[in-house]
């Protein structure tokens, strides 16, 4: 049986009906991730054996008995003796854990190229970044080392990495998912979320990994609806678009999106205009924020009880605790952390007012396409000014999802996000699955497939 | 305390000392400019005006969520777990260089 | 020689007695437990470890605060405190800082009030011990639950110190029941600053901690050495500059244990992971305080009628306030009440089943006439009719005779006298 491209359930349905068995499916993965690890470095882990179906998790989700590093030196060898909630529900649920992706360590960046294990490659041009911090994640369903990816995101971290290496990534609703077991970085931002290669997997794995988490206080009491029937109900929307989240887009991609929006015209959907803060006011804000709680959440690494020492932090780690100490310390808290949650009221009261007039509301993912590997260099707060898009709907806690739109001129892909209301996943997810049922993406990811064969 | 404008040395290694981190020289003169140039941008946030507006801490609007007092215990650790990823054990105990 | 008046605030923690830690399920009961063996991921500060917080320490911090007057904020949060030691797993320590449970409360001396700036909850740290060459870290007791208790500094002497100290002793021991309360175990840790100033119109500029202080008794001590020694550098005119101070229990003195120059910044924020809490005034009414002692010394004194002394002991020693008040209840006499308040200070050594009759013994009850007398007496004459023919004819002696047979019947210590009386009654009957 040919696997290679096969959505997640349809491999559950295959093994239901006997066709291949659990078994063969995790040694195809797993062999797979082995063959191109070594080219792609999309995993710090790869697991030998497993009785389900596999799926690769970010390396900062911890798996008990299994190393786990946030892909910093730090955690080289930290093996946890405990299973992150999103871990333990997948298992629960008959999954295996196939291996831990590469990301930006600490997922501090939008790049994976801060790991201390060197950067993932993009599959679909291996100079270039496949995006981060959930890199090796998108990296591994894009060349369909995994059939289904966990990531997270605190702001862009999912849906970046998705943009630019082909893939559908859903960021949820703030609290809709536990963050309990996943290595903090920004408290009040961190969404677990999914990366797949169609968007009845990412409803699929959504309703086993979403839900109130005893051990986790910033969980939410929303019954968790059966997405994966709702999402094929071809309800019809009022979607919005702000101009100000096309300024400073490369034009390919303004071209791609327009195109996008007549495939949702002509599903009957409503298209209106909206008025939008402008995206780069949340740039400050969302800097301030999470470098404030990511110095607070680095403080327990002090290689006493586990790990090694604070030595072992890389720059970009040592920047980012400096400078939140900065905004933490007395003098200039008011100025700076408190301000920037200020701001975050009215970042969260704008898309309110938009929300009454509109249902969900379209935009690029990311202003480029994937970068060449080393281009970040250039600036000291690169991937905020990368996730200019996805900041605004981060601080104010709502769902996303990127899904692939098309390809560049240098044959990169391209991606569009969908965002919504708080615990709207059904509804986005209905949207991309009317558009992946219309368009197939354009054929994106089978096409990338073919680079990768068994 | 100290009210500054710029970052420069001693400024840095006092934020470093707070954050228990040591810097090389090298490492101190990359990460002047580089913090000088994100508090730059980031003062910009000052411009924008807030007057009676509440602070979001948490946007999940939650309030009020508690454990029970007594519950079991699912997730207490045996002392293999506990030492595992150690290199600094002695007897029972967590050892750390002597604190006077 | 110029005049200085002292200065004296006071910072109390006090551990609670709840079975489950403050933000995760271990047990909160770590005394000579073996070491970092009541640990999870969350006491422990692995990655990935989240807090929640336990209702219960919530409601007993509440309690306490209501008990010491306290106006209980309807909004409330937990706040992140940064400092770095080993004993402390996340690198921070959730506390509170802008938004406690309680503040401004009050406690009553004779002739000052005692103001309470805030009552506080958070979490323990784990222990260091210090050996010569190394120190040693139990995180057995991070992340009990802790309630911190800020006076201003309005104290002035060391013995109304020791006063508020026993008094909150045994409010949360004994009342409240919240906690052990237990010195030289640690679950009530004291901490007083003292200053010294020329007039009362200027406070000090600075501020002496002295921490490590195991005893009400040592507290007075180090108090009264701290404001000897300032005097003395004051009248000298040197300059005091903040510091923390140990004491030292053999030598009876204080001695410098670091520099406070520099004000720790903590880098307080909300905690992110902990929602903020929400109460209604109504709640705050239903709080279900017992009776303090303040509320029982008055009843005792006014309504039972003990003296002030009883009323002292009693309200100081709830086993023996609640044996008094059993058994007033049951001999149901005003009369009575200051010598069975006796009886339970002074006789009562331990508890058993012979406590109601040796309190009886003890009132003389036993000589009291039963009310059936009558009837015994006449079963008697019925009995000895010699006897009783015999006292008619006049020999009187026979009457002890009688007494005698009564006492066999009756079995009880009586007052013979009245006994005699009443025999004589029924003989002429």
């Amino acid at each position: 049986m040919e696997l290679r491209g096969i959505k997640l359930i349809d491999l559950l349905k295959s093994i239901e009906q006997k066709k291949i068995s659990s078994i063969e499916v995790f040694n195809y993965f797993s062999n797979r991730s082995k063959k191109y690890n070594k080219l792609l470095n999309a995993y710090i882990t790869i697991l030998d054996s497993g009785s389900h179906v596999p799926i690769s998790f970010k390396d900062n989700f911890l798996t008990k008995n299994i190393k786990t590093t946030a892909s910093s030196y730090v955690l080289e060898q930290f093996i946890p003796p405990y299973n992150s909630t999103v871990v333990d529900r997948l298992i629960k649920s008959k999954l295996s854990i196939l291996g831990k992706t590469n990301m930006d360590a600490w997922a501090h960046g939008s790049s994976t190229e801060t790991s201390d294990f060197g950067p993932t490659k993009n599959p679909w041009d291996l100079k270039r970044s496949p995006g981060g911090s959930s890199g090796g994640a998108a990296a591994s369903v894009a060349s369909y080392l995994s059939p289904v990816a966990i990531g997270s995101e605190t702001a862009g971290s999912i849906r970046q990495p998705a943009s630019w290496s082909g893939v559908v990534g859903l960021k949820p609703t703030y609290g809709r998912v536990s963050r309990y077991g996943v290595v903090a970085m920004g408290s009040s931002l961190d969404s677990p979320g999914v990366l797949a290669l169609s968007v009845e997997d990412c409803a699929y794995i959504l309703k086993i990994i979403a839900g109130k988490d005893n051990n986790d206080a910033t969980t939410s009491n929303e019954k968790v609806p059966d997405y994966l029937s709702l999402i094929k109900n071809n309800q019809t929307f009022t979607i919005g678009i702000s101009e100000e989240y096309l300024k400073d887009v490369s034009t390919k991609i303004i071209e791609n999106f327009f195109k996008t929006v007549e495939v949702f015209k002509k599903l009957g959907h409503n298209i209106k205009k909206i008025k939008l803060m402008d995206p780069s006011k949340s740039i400050a804000v969302y800097t301030i924020i999470q470098r404030a709680e990511v110095s607070s959440n680095l403080s327990r690494y002090d290689g006493l009880r586990f790990g090694n020492d604070r030595s072992f932090f890389g720059e970009e780690a040592k920047r980012r605790i400096i400078l939140g100490t900065f905004t933490l310390s007395q003098g200039y808290i008011d100025k700076y952390y408190k301000k920037a949650q200020q701001l975050r009221t009215l970042i969260i009261n704008d898309f309110n007012n938009a929300f009454k007039e509109v249902d969900m509301i379209l935009a690029p993912t990311t202003p480029t396409s994937a970068f060449k590997l080393g281009e970040f260099e250039k600036y000291p707060f690169f991937g905020e000014l990368m996730d200019k898009l996805n900041e605004p709907s981060a601080i104010s806690g709502l769902p996303g999802i990127s899904i692939p739109i098309g390809l560049d001129k240098n044959r990169l892909p391209i991606g569009m996000q969908i965002l919504g209301k708080k615990f709207a996943e059904s509804e986005i997810l209905s949207l991309a699955y009317q558009f992946e049922k219309e368009t197939d993406y354009f054929n994106i990811t089978k096409e990338l497939l073919k680079q990768y064969p068994d | 305390m100290k009210k500054i404008l710029k970052f420069d040395k001693e400024y840095l290694e006092y934020l470093a000392s707070l954050s228990l981190l040591s810097l090389t020289e090298k490492e101190k003169r990359t990460l002047i400019k580089k913090l000088e140039d994100t508090k730059e941008y980031i003062d910009n946030i000052n411009k924008e005006p807030t007057i009676d507006v509440q602070p979001t801490y948490q946007v999940g609007n939650l309030e009020n969520i508690y454990f029970k007092d007594g519950e079991i215990n699912k997730r207490q650790l045996n002392q293999t777990e506990v030492f595992r990823n150690t290199k600094n054990k002695f007897k029972n105990y967590f050892s750390t260089k002597k604190i006077i | 020689m110029k005049k200085y008046y002292p200065i004296i605030g006071l910072e109390v923690h006090i551990e609670l007695n709840t079975i489950s830690k403050m933000f995760c399920q271990c047990k909160s009961d770590y005394f000579n437990k073996k070491p970092n063996s009541e640990v999870c991921p969350v006491c422990l500060g692995l990655p990935g470890a989240l807090p929640v917080p336990n209702k219960k320490a919530i409601e007993y911090t509440q309690m306490l605060a209501k008990a010491l007057g306290c106006k209980l904020n309807t909004k409330a949060h937990f706040d992140r405190k940064h400092y770095f030691y080993p004993d402390l797993p996340k690198g921070y320590q959730i506390s509170q800082y802008e938004e406690p449970f309680g503040i401004g409360g009050k406690f009553e001396l004779k002739n000052k009030t005692i103001h309470i700036r805030r009552v506080h909850l958070e979490e323990d740290t784990g222990k260091l011990i210090h050996e010569s060459n190394a120190s040693y870290v139990d995180f057995n007791r991070s992340g009990v639950p802790l309630v911190e208790i800020v006076t201003e500094p309005d104290f002035d002497n060391s013995d109304d110190v020791k006063e508020y100290l026993e008094y909150l002793h045994l409010l949360v021991k004994q009342y409240l029941k919240i906690s052990n309360a237990n010195m030289e175990e640690g679950s009530m840790r004291l901490e007083p600053n003292i200053s010294l100033t020329t007039s009362l119109k200027n406070f000090p500029n600075y501020k002496i901690e002295v921490k490590n202080i195991n005893s009400f008794k040592y507290v007075q001590k180090a108090i009264d050495y701290e404001i000897k020694r300032q005097e003395e550098m004051l009248n000298s005119n040197k300059i005091i500059k903040n510091e923390t101070r140990g004491f030292n229990e053999k030598k009876n003195i204080t001695f410098s244990q670091r520099s406070k120059e520099e004000a720790k910044d903590y880098r307080y924020f909300p905690e992110p992971d902990i929602p903020p809490f929400s109460f209604t005034e109504k709640e705050f009414t239903l709080i279900n305080l017992p009776e303090l002692p303040y509320e029982k010394y008055n009843r005792y004194l006014k309504i039972d009628k003990l003296t002030e002394y009883q009323s002292n002991i009693l309200i100081k020693n709830t086993v023996k306030a609640n044996l008094y008040e059993k058994l007033s209840t049951k001999f149901k006499s005003k009369e009575l009440n200051s010598k069975i308040a006796n009886f339970v200070i002074n006789k009562v050594l331990s508890f058993n089943s012979k406590l109601e009759d040796n309190l009886k013994a003890y009132l003389n009850l036993d000589k009291n006439i039963p009310e059936d007398i009558a009837l015994q007496i006449n079963k008697v004459f019925e009995e000895n009719q010699k006897a009783v023919n015999d006292f008619k004819t006049g020999k009187e002696n026979a009457i002890f005779f009688l007494i005698g047979q009564v006492i066999q019947k009756i079995g009880n210590k009586i007052d013979i006298e009245k006994l005699k009386t009443i025999i004589i009654k029924e003989l002429k009957k």
